[in-house]
C-alpha cells in the first residue's frame, strides 16, 4: 500500500485525522464548561472516513456531510477558526451565529454544503439536486452524500437514491454507519448485514468497508470517485466506524446504557488516529519525530482557533431577524410583538 | 387586449421566462404530457433537459430542486395535487426554507413551487381539496395566489425571477377563467396588493377564487346602496399590509374570505393583525369566512356547507354593517 501512496499524501492524512480527532475533542471540552452553548454530537472515533474520502475530492468536488462532521469539513478545506467562532455562536463564525455545531455550514467555494435538519437525511435529496445541476452543465463535479446508519432508513435516502440512478447522476452515497441510531443498534433496524447490499436494488454497485483504516479508506475512495467523474453515475460506500462518545453530551446524565464497557474499548484499540500513525511509523513512511511535529501543528492550529472564537463578538441581538429573506419588506419578518 | 384563460397564461409566464433565462427548468410529475396543463407544450420547445419528468417522490424532487437552486439555477416545481405537498414537507419548512437564514444569508434558494389546481374543485373530497397554504406560512416560505389570468402571469413571472421559494397555489375553481393578458412579457412584484373593487362601507379581504364571487357580489349591492372595497392581497407573504390598512382606514369594518382552515389560517392572523394594529378605526368586529375546521367532504350537500360561499359573505357583510 504505501507503494501507491506517497509521503504527502500520507502525511495528509494523518494531519486531517489529527486535526479532526483535536478539534472534536476540544469542542467536548468546551462544551462541558459551557462555552459551546447547546449539545455536542462527538464524532470522536469517526474521523477515518470523513478524512479518506474528502481527502480524494478534488477542489470543484462538493460534500454534504452528516451532523458528526469535523472531519468531513475540516479535510474538504474549512477554516477551523471559524467552525470554533460558530460553534460558539459568534458573529465570525461561518453562520454568523444561526447555526451552531449542529448546523454550521463553511461556504460553498470550499465545497460543502452542510446546513442539515433532523437525522442529517434531509440533505440527501439536496445532494442529488446538486449533482443535478452539474449533470445539466455538463462539468465534472462529484458530489459526496453522507448519511449514517440510522438515517439510512428514511424514505427520503430511498427516493434519492432511485433518483440519483434513474438519472444517472454523479454522487457519492456514503454511508457512516457508527452502528447506533442514538441507542438503536444498526442489527436491530436492518436484516441486512452490510447496508451497501441496498445499492442492487436501485441498480448501482457498493461495498462495505472498514471505517477505522483511513489508508483503505482513501485507495477506495479514490477508484470509486474516478468511475463516477468518467459517467458510471452513483455509487454506495458503506463504511463500518464507531463513535467513542454518547449521541450527545448530555447522554452521559441521562445513564443510557446500550453499549458494552467490552465493546467500546475493542473500538477504541482500533483508533483511527492511532492505527494510521502506527502505520506511518512501521512503514517508515514518516519518523516518530516527523509525527510529534505535525501534532504540535495541529495543537497550535486549534489554540489559536480557541482564542480567535473566544475573542470574537456575539450577534447583536436583533440579527435574529434579519437573513430570513433575499429582499427586504418592511415589518417582515414580524418580531413576534407589537 | 387580448383574453386569455387563467392556465394559458400560467403555460405563457414560464414558456416566456425559459425563453428569457437559461437557468429556469420544470421538473415535477407527468410534467413533459402535463396531466394538469400547466406545463403543456414546454417539452417540444425546451426538451426533456429542462422539462424533466422524475418518479413520484416529493422529498427527491423538492430536495433535488434545492441542491439545482443552490449551483445557480431557478428550477420551477409542479406538484402532482395540493396534497403532495406533505410530503415533501422536510424539503419545503425545514430545508428550503430555512436554508437561506440558517447559512446566515449567505445561501440562495430560487425555487418555485406550483401547486396547479388547489383547493378544492367540486366533490375532490379530502385527500384533494386542501389549501396547504397556512403550513408553509408558519415556516415562513413565501406564498401567492393569483386570482385573475393578469395577475398570475405577472405574479409568477415575479416569482420565478424571486431570489427565495415561493409557493404558488393555482385555484382549482378558476383554472378555465378568462380575462385580459398582454402578450408581452411583465412582473408583478410579491408584496403588493390590489383593490380589484371600489368601496366605503365594508372591506372583504377576499383571496384566490373568493375574489370573484366577492367582486360579483360588491357589483351586485351596489345597485342596494351597499358600497363594498374589495381587496385581494395576492401575495399572503409577503403581505401587503399598507394597502389593507389604507383601506380598514375608510371603511372601518372588514370581513375576511379565505378558502383554508380557520383554526391558526391565514383569516386568523389578518383578523389579529387588525385588532392589534388598526382598534381605533373599526366600527365592527371582524368577521371570518373560512373553511370549518374538517377535512372536504364528498356529497355536494356536505362539501358546500363547510366551504366558504356567496351566502356566508353576505350575511358576514349584513352583520357588520348593523354596527354604527
Amino acid at each position: 500500500m504505501n507503494k501507491e501512496l506517497d509521503k504527502d499524501t500520507c502525511t495528509g492524512l494523518y494531519k486531517n485525522l489529527r486535526l479532526s480527532r483535536r478539534f472534536g475533542e476540544k469542542i467536548i471540552e468546551l462544551g462541558n464548561i459551557g462555552e459551546i452553548p447547546g449539545f455536542i454530537h462527538s464524532a470522536v472515533g469517526m474521523e477515518a472516513p470523513g478524512v479518506g474520502i474528502c481527502y480524494a475530492l478534488q477542489k470543484e468536488d462538493i460534500v454534504v456531510p452528516t451532523h458528526r462532521k469535523p472531519a468531513q469539513l475540516i479535510t474538504k478545506g474549512a477554516d477551523i477558526k471559524y467552525m470554533m467562532a460558530e460553534y460558539m455562536g459568534k458573529a465570525s463564525g461561518y453562520n454568523h451565529g444561526k447555526g451552531g455545531e449542529l448546523h454550521c455550514s463553511p461556504d460553498l467555494e470550499s465545497g460543502i454544503m452542510a446546513v442539515e435538519s433532523q437525522v442529517a437525511v434531509g440533505l440527501v435529496p439536496i445532494a442529488c439536486g446538486i449533482a443535478l445541476a452539474s449533470k445539466l452543465r455538463n462539468e465534472k463535479r462529484v458530489v459526496v452524500s453522507f448519511y449514517g446508519d440510522g438515517g439510512a432508513n428514511e424514505g427520503a435516502v430511498h427516493e434519492s437514491m432511485n433518483m440519483a440512478s434513474i438519472f444517472n447522476l454523479p454522487v457519492l452515497f456514503v454511508c457512516d454507519n457508527n452502528q447506533y441510531a442514538v441507542t438503536t443498534p444498526a442489527t436491530k433496524s436492518s436484516k441486512l448485514k452490510n447496508l451497501s447490499d441496498r445499492a442492487a436494488s436501485y441498480g448501482f454497485s457498493g461495498t462495505t468497508i472498514d471505517g477505522m483504516d483511513v489508508v483503505n479508506i482513501f485507495i477506495t475512495a479514490r477508484e470509486i470517485l474516478d468511475s463516477i467523474r468518467n459517467g458510471k453515475g452513483p455509487f454506495l460506500l458503506e463504511c463500518k466506524s464507531y463513535r467513542f462518545h454518547g449521541h450527545y453530551s448530555g447522554e452521559d446524565l441521562r445513564k443510557l446504557e446500550y453499549r458494552s464497557r467490552e465493546e467500546i474499548e475493542f473500538w477504541k484499540s482500533r483508533c483511527p488516529v492511532n492505527l494510521c500513525r502506527n502505520y506511518l511509523a512501521d512503514k517508515k513512511i514518516c519518523s516518530r519525530d516527523e509525527l510529534d511535529e505535525i501534532d504540535r501543528s495541529v495543537e497550535d492550529m486549534i489554540n489559536e482557533a480557541v482564542e480567535f472564537a473566544r475573542t470574537s463578538k456575539y450577534p447583536e441581538p436583533g440579527d435574529a431577524l434579519k437573513d430570513m429573506y433575499a429582499t427586504e419588506y418592511e415589518g417582515i419578518p414580524d418580531r413576534g410583538w407589537v | 387586449m387580448r383574453e386569455i384563460r387563467y392556465l394559458r397564461a400560467v403555460i405563457e409566464a414560464l414558456e416566456q421566462e425559459m425563453a428569457r433565462d437559461k437557468n429556469v427548468f420544470v421538473m415535477g410529475e407527468d410534467v413533459r404530457l402535463s396531466v394538469k396543463g400547466a406545463t403543456t407544450g414546454l417539452v417540444d420547445k425546451f426538451g426533456s433537459d429542462r422539462v424533466i419528468d422524475t418518479p413520484i417522490s416529493e422529498q427527491a424532487l423538492c430536495g433535488s430542486a434545492i441542491g439545482a437552486a443552490i449551483m445557480g439555477f431557478r428550477p420551477v416545481i409542479e406538484f402532482h395535487t395540493p396534497e403532495f405537498v406533505f410530503f415533501a414537507f422536510d424539503q419545503l419548512v425545514d430545508q428550503a426554507q430555512k436554508l437561506r437564514y440558517m447559512s446566515g444569508g449567505r445561501l440562495k434558494i430560487p425555487i418555485t413551487y406550483l401547486v396547479t389546481g388547489s383547493g378544492a374543485g367540486g366533490s375532490s373530497a379530502a385527500q384533494h381539496s386542501d389549501h396547504a397554504y397556512p403550513y408553509v406560512l408558519q415556516g415562513g416560505m413565501k406564498v401567492i395566489i393569483p386570482s385573475t389570468p393578469f395577475d398570475v402571469k405577472g405574479l409568477l413571472i415575479g416569482a420565478i425571477r424571486d431570489d427565495d421559494p415561493v409557493m404558488v397555489f393555482l385555484p382549482a375553481r378558476i383554472l378555465a377563467m378568462k380575462g385580459d393578458v398582454p402578450e408581452d412579457i411583465y412582473s408583478i412584484p410579491l408584496g403588493s396588493g390590489e383593490v380589484k373593487h371600489q368601496g366605503k362601507d365594508v372591506t372583504v379581504v377576499a383571496t384566490g377564487h373568493l375574489v370573484q364571487i366577492a367582486v360579483n357580489l360588491a357589483k351586485k349591492l351596489e345597485a342596494d346602496g351597499i358600497s363594498i372595497e374589495i381587496f385581494d392581497p395576492r401575495s399572503l407573504l409577503p403581505l401587503d399590509l399598507k394597502m389593507l390598512k389604507e383601506s380598514v382606514k375608510k371603511t372601518g369594518r372588514v370581513v375576511i374570505f379565505d378558502d383554508s382552515n380557520k383554526k391558526c389560517g391565514f383569516a386568523s392572523d389578518v383578523a389579529a393583525i387588525l385588532a392589534e394594529e388598526c382598534f381605533s378605526w373599526l366600527k365592527a368586529p371582524v368577521k371570518r369566512i373560512a373553511r370549518a375546521d374538517v377535512p372536504v367532504p364528498f356529497s355536494p350537500p356536505l362539501e358546500n356547507y363547510m366551504l366558504p360561499n356567496e351566502e356566508k359573505l353576505i350575511s358576514s357583510i349584513t352583520n357588520v354593517l348593523r354596527w354604527r
